[in-house]
C-alpha cells in the first residue's frame, strides 16, 4: 500500500460522515516565516536562507476532524551550475513543498472512549523538553538539525482507548518505514559515520548504497503502544515501540584504490537495524519546581558489524579490522529536566541528557547539561534568553579532549500582535568525537521573522 | 479518643482566651461574608463564556485577544485562546491539587506545568495565574479583619499557612446586598501595594456574574480588561472538557 492509497483510503472510510454535515466552517491557519543565518567565521557566507509558507487547513464536522498542513518552501541559495540551469526557474529559486501532515481524527469512533487517528501525522511521546528518546516512531527531521526534537509526519494509524479521564492505551501501527532526512549544508556531515584509513592513503573519493528495508507489512512497518496515567499528583506512561532506527549505519565497507590513477576510493554498504524500546516517562512537580524524567532501553535486534573488504587482485596495504558497530545488548538513554520561574520573573530550564538522538550502544552515549534561561519585558513583547545553551562530555577518561560546548542566545521581539522578530546566535566549541564540536567551525547569527495568521 | 476531644476543647478554650471574644466574633463575620461572596463569585454548576481581553499600555495603546472559558464546580477550569492568530489554540487546563497542563499547538502536545508559574503573567495581561485559579477564596486565604460602610464590608485576606500565595494581603470590598466583590486591592509579598482590580457585575437568571474585571498593575502602569461575554450557567457540562484528549484537540 502506498503513501496515496493509504491516506485516501482513511478519508474515504470517513467520507459519508464528513459530508453529512457542515456545522464549523473550513479553518486557514498559519505563518510566513523568513529565516537566515550568516557564517561568522571564513567569508561569512550564509549558511541558511529559508521562506517558509506554514499553512494548516481544518474541517471539523463532529466527531470527525479533518487536518492538513504543508511547508512551502524557498530553501538555500541558487543551485545553477551552467548556462542550462538559467532556463530552470527553480534552480534559480530552489523550493519545495513538504507534506507534514494530512490525516483524520474522530473522537469516539465505534465505542465513545476510542479515538482513531488515520494519515499522515506526528506522534510525540514523552514529558521531556525537545529531547524525548521515547518519542520513536516519527523519523528525525534532521534537515534544519539547529531545530532539535522536529519530526517528520508518518503514514500511521492510531487508536488510543481512554479507561477514564486520566488513563489511556495508545496503539499505533506505521506500515512503512521512512528514514530520516540528514541535515543540509553546513551540518551535512555531522551524522557521517567515522571511519579510520591508514596514513599513507591520502583523502579517499566515497560512495554508499543504503539497503532499504523491504516495503510490505512485515519488514518495514513500525509498531507501538503507549499506556499512560495519572498517579500520586504525577503524570506517567510506559512505552514500546518495535521498529528501525531512522539513521544508517554501516555493515560493509570496500576499500579500493586506482591501479592507474592511484586515487583511493571508499564505497560503504548502509543498513537500518531493527530493535525494541521499552519507554518509560515521569511529570510532576516537588513544591513548586517542576520536574520530569524520561527513560528509553534500546534493545538491538541483531549485531552489527561492519566489515572491512579489498576487492579481489587489490594491492594488499594494511586495513582496520571488523568492527562491531553495535552490539546485541540493551543501552539506556536518560533525560532528567526541572524548570523554575523566579519572582522576578526569569524562568530556568535545566536537562540532563545521557545519549544525543544518534548516539547508540553502551560506550557511545555522552553526557549533556542543557540550560535555558528566558525573561520576558513589556508585557511579554520583548523576550531575552541570555543563558541558553549546553555542555557535553564524550568520554570522562579525558574530558580535556572529549568535550564541547554550545551558546545559542536569542532576542525576540513582538511590537505588533502576530509579528515576531529575532535576533540569535550560535556559537560551539569543543574537542573529539562529539556531535558539538563537529559544529566548532560554525559559528553564526540568525534572523528570523514569523507572522502568523 | 475521649481524651484527644478533651484536649481539643482545652486548645479552643485557651485560644478563646488569647485572641479575645470580640476579635473572634469580628472574624467569624469576616469569614461569613468571604464564603457568601464565594458562593456569588463561583455560582453555578458549571459556566462557559467568551473572553475578551484588552491589554493597556501606559500610552494607551490597546492589544486584544480573545478566548472561550470552561469552568466546571470550583475547580476545573480551561481556557483556550482563539485570538490572535499567534496565539490561538494556546491552552490552558486547572485542576484540582494544582495540576495544571498547559497546550501550545506548535508542540502538539501537553506540557504539565508546575505551581512557580503562578506569580507569573498569564499571557502578558495583568492577571497573574494565581488570579485565575479555580479556587474559592475561603479555601486559601483568612479573614483578618473588618470594617463596614454604607454599600461595603471591607475585609482583609491573607494566606492560610499551607497555602503558597504571592500576596501578602488582599483588601476586598464586597457589595452588602449582593455579596459580589467590586474591588480587590493586591499587595505583594513585600506589603507594598501594587494591584487593583475593579468588578462589574450583572445578573443572569438566579446568578450574579462578572461582566467585567479591570485589572491595574500600579508597578507596571499597564492595565488589563478581562470582559466576560455569552456567559452561561448551568449546561450540563461534561467532565470530559476538563482532560488532556479535550485539551490537545485544537
Amino acid at each position: 500500500m502506498n503513501t496515496n492509497t493509504f491516506i485516501l483510503s482513511g478519508l474515504l472510510l470517513l467520507l459519508p460522515g464528513w459530508i453529512s454535515a457542515q456545522e464549523h466552517p473550513l479553518i486557514l491557519r498559519g505563518s510566513v516565516e523568513t529565516d537566515h543565518r550568516l557564517m561568522l567565521r571564513g567569508d561569512q557566507d550564509w549558511a541558511w536562507n529559508e521562506n517558509r509558507l506554514d499553512l494548516t487547513l481544518e474541517k471539523r464536522v463532529s466527531p470527525l476532524r479533518v487536518v492538513g498542513n504543508v511547508w512551502i518552501r524557498h530553501l538555500g541559495p541558487s543551485i545553477v551550475e551552467g548556462s542550462g540551469d538559467l532556463f530552470h526557474k527553480d534552480k534559480i529559486n530552489p523550493w519545495n513543498l513538504d507534506i507534514r501532515e494530512l490525516y483524520a481524527e474522530v473522537h469516539g469512533f465505534l465505542f465513545e472512549d476510542l479515538d482513531m487517528k488515520v494519515g499522515r501525522q506526528t506522534i510525540a511521546w514523552g514529558t521531556a523538553d525537545r529531547f524525548n528518546p521515547t518519542s520513536n516512531l516519527n523519523p528525525h527531521d534532521l534537515e534544519d538539525v539547529l531545530d532539535f526534537g522536529r519530526m517528520m509526519g508518518s503514514d500511521a494509524i492510531s487508536l488510543q482507548w481512554h479507561f477514564s479521564h486520566q488513563s489511556s492505551l495508545q496503539t499505533v501501527y506505521i506500515p512503512r518505514f521512512q528514514p530520516a532526512s540528514m541535515p543540509l549544508r553546513p551540518f551535512s556531515d555531522l551524522f557521517a559515520f567515522p571511519f579510520e584509513i591508514p596514513d599513507i592513503i591520502p583523502a579517499p573519493g566515497t560512495s554508499d548504497q543504503l539497503i532499504m528495508p523491504r516495503n510490505n507489512f512485515s519488514e518495514g512497518a513500525t509498531i507501538g503502544m503507549r499506556w499512560r496515567s495519572f498517579a500520586a499528583n504525577t503524570d506517567y506512561s510506559l512505552s514500546y515501540v518495535y521498529g528501525r532506527d531512522p539513521l544508517p549505519l554501516p555493515t560493509s565497507v570496500t576499500l579500493s584504490i586506482n591501479q592507474d590513477t592511484g586515487v583511493p576510493h571508499i564505497h560503504a554498504t548502509l543498513v537500518y537495524p531493527r530493535h525494541h524500546i521499552i519507554g518509560a516517562d515521569l511529570a510532576g512537580s516537588i513544591g513548586r519546581v517542576g520536574v520530569w524524567g524520561e527513560m528509553a532501553v534500546f534493545i538491538p535486534e541483531t549485531e552489527l558489524i561492519m566489515q572491512v573488504h579489498l576487492p579481489p587482485h587489490q594491492m594488499p596495504i594494511p586495513m582496520p579490522d571488523d568492527e562491531v558497530i553495535l552490539k546485541k545488548e540493551p543501552y539506556t538513554k536518560i533525560v532528567v529536566g526541572s524548570d523554575y520561574t523566579f519572582a522576578n520573573g526569569t524562568y530556568m530550564n535545566v536537562q540532563y541528557l545521557r545519549g544525543f538522538l544518534h548516539e547508540r550502544g553502551r560506550d557511545q552515549l555522552s553526557d549533556y547539561l542543557i540550560l535555558q534561561t528566558e525573561r520576558t519585558f513589556l508585557q511579554n513583547r520583548l523576550r531575552i534568553q541570555p543563558l541558553a545553551g549546553g555542555v557535553s562530555i564524550s568520554e570522562w577518561d579525558d574530558p580535556a579532549n572529549h568535550h564541547a560546548w554550545f551558546y545559542t542566545p536569542e532576542v525576540s521581539y513582538q511590537g505588533i500582535d502576530n509579528l515576531v522578530v529575532s535576533i540569535g546566535g550560535y556559537f560551539f566549541d569543543g574537542n573529539g568525537n562529539n556531535i558539538f564540536a563537529g559544529m566548532k567551525e560554525k559559528n553564526m547569527m540568525r534572523l528570523h521573522v514569523k507572522a502568523s495568521f | 479518643m475521649y481524651a484527644m476531644k478533651t484536649m481539643m476543647i482545652k486548645a479552643l478554650l485557651l485560644l478563646l482566651a488569647l485572641s479575645g471574644a470580640g476579635e473572634l466574633a469580628m472574624a467569624a463575620d469576616a469569614e461569613t461574608i468571604l464564603r457568601r461572596m464565594d458562593d456569588v463569585v463561583f455560582a453555578g454548576e458549571d459556566q462557559k463564556s467568551s473572553i475578551t481581553l484588552i491589554l493597556i499600555d501606559r500610552s494607551g495603546h490597546e492589544r486584544i485577544r480573545e478566548a472561550r472559558v470552561w469552568q466546571k464546580g470550583v475547580n476545573k477550569r480551561l481556557f483556550r485562546f482563539t485570538a490572535p492568530a499567534a496565539e490561538a489554540g494556546i491552552a490552558f487546563l486547572s485542576l484540582p491539587d494544582e495540576v495544571m497542563y498547559l497546550y501550545m499547538p506548535a508542540y502538539g502536545r501537553e506540557r504539565r506545568i508546575a505551581s512557580h508559574v503562578k506569580n507569573q503573567s498569564f499571557a502578558g495581561t495583568d492577571f497573574s495565574y494565581e488570579d485565575l485559579e479555580a479556587e474559592k477564596y475561603s479555601k486559601r486565604f483568612s479573614p483578618k479583619d473588618l470594617e463596614e460602610t454604607e454599600d461595603h464590608y471591607i475585609i482583609q485576606l491573607e494566606p492560610l499557612p499551607d497555602v503558597r500565595s504571592d500576596y501578602s494581603k488582599i483588601i476586598i470590598h464586597i457589595n452588602k446586598k449582593h455579596f459580589y466583590p467590586e474591588k480587590m486591592k493586591s499587595f505583594d509579598r513585600g506589603g507594598q501595594e501594587f494591584k487593583v482590580a475593579e468588578y462589574t457585575f450583572d445578573k443572569k437568571g438566579d446568578y450574579w456574574y462578572t461582566k467585567e474585571i479591570h485589572m491595574t498593575n500600579l508597578k507596571r502602569d499597564h492595565s488589563t480588561r478581562m470582559i466576560f461575554e455569552e456567559v452561561a450557567f448551568d449546561t450540563g457540562l461534561d467532565d470530559e472538557i476538563f482532560t488532556i484528549r479535550n485539551l490537545t484537540r485544537y
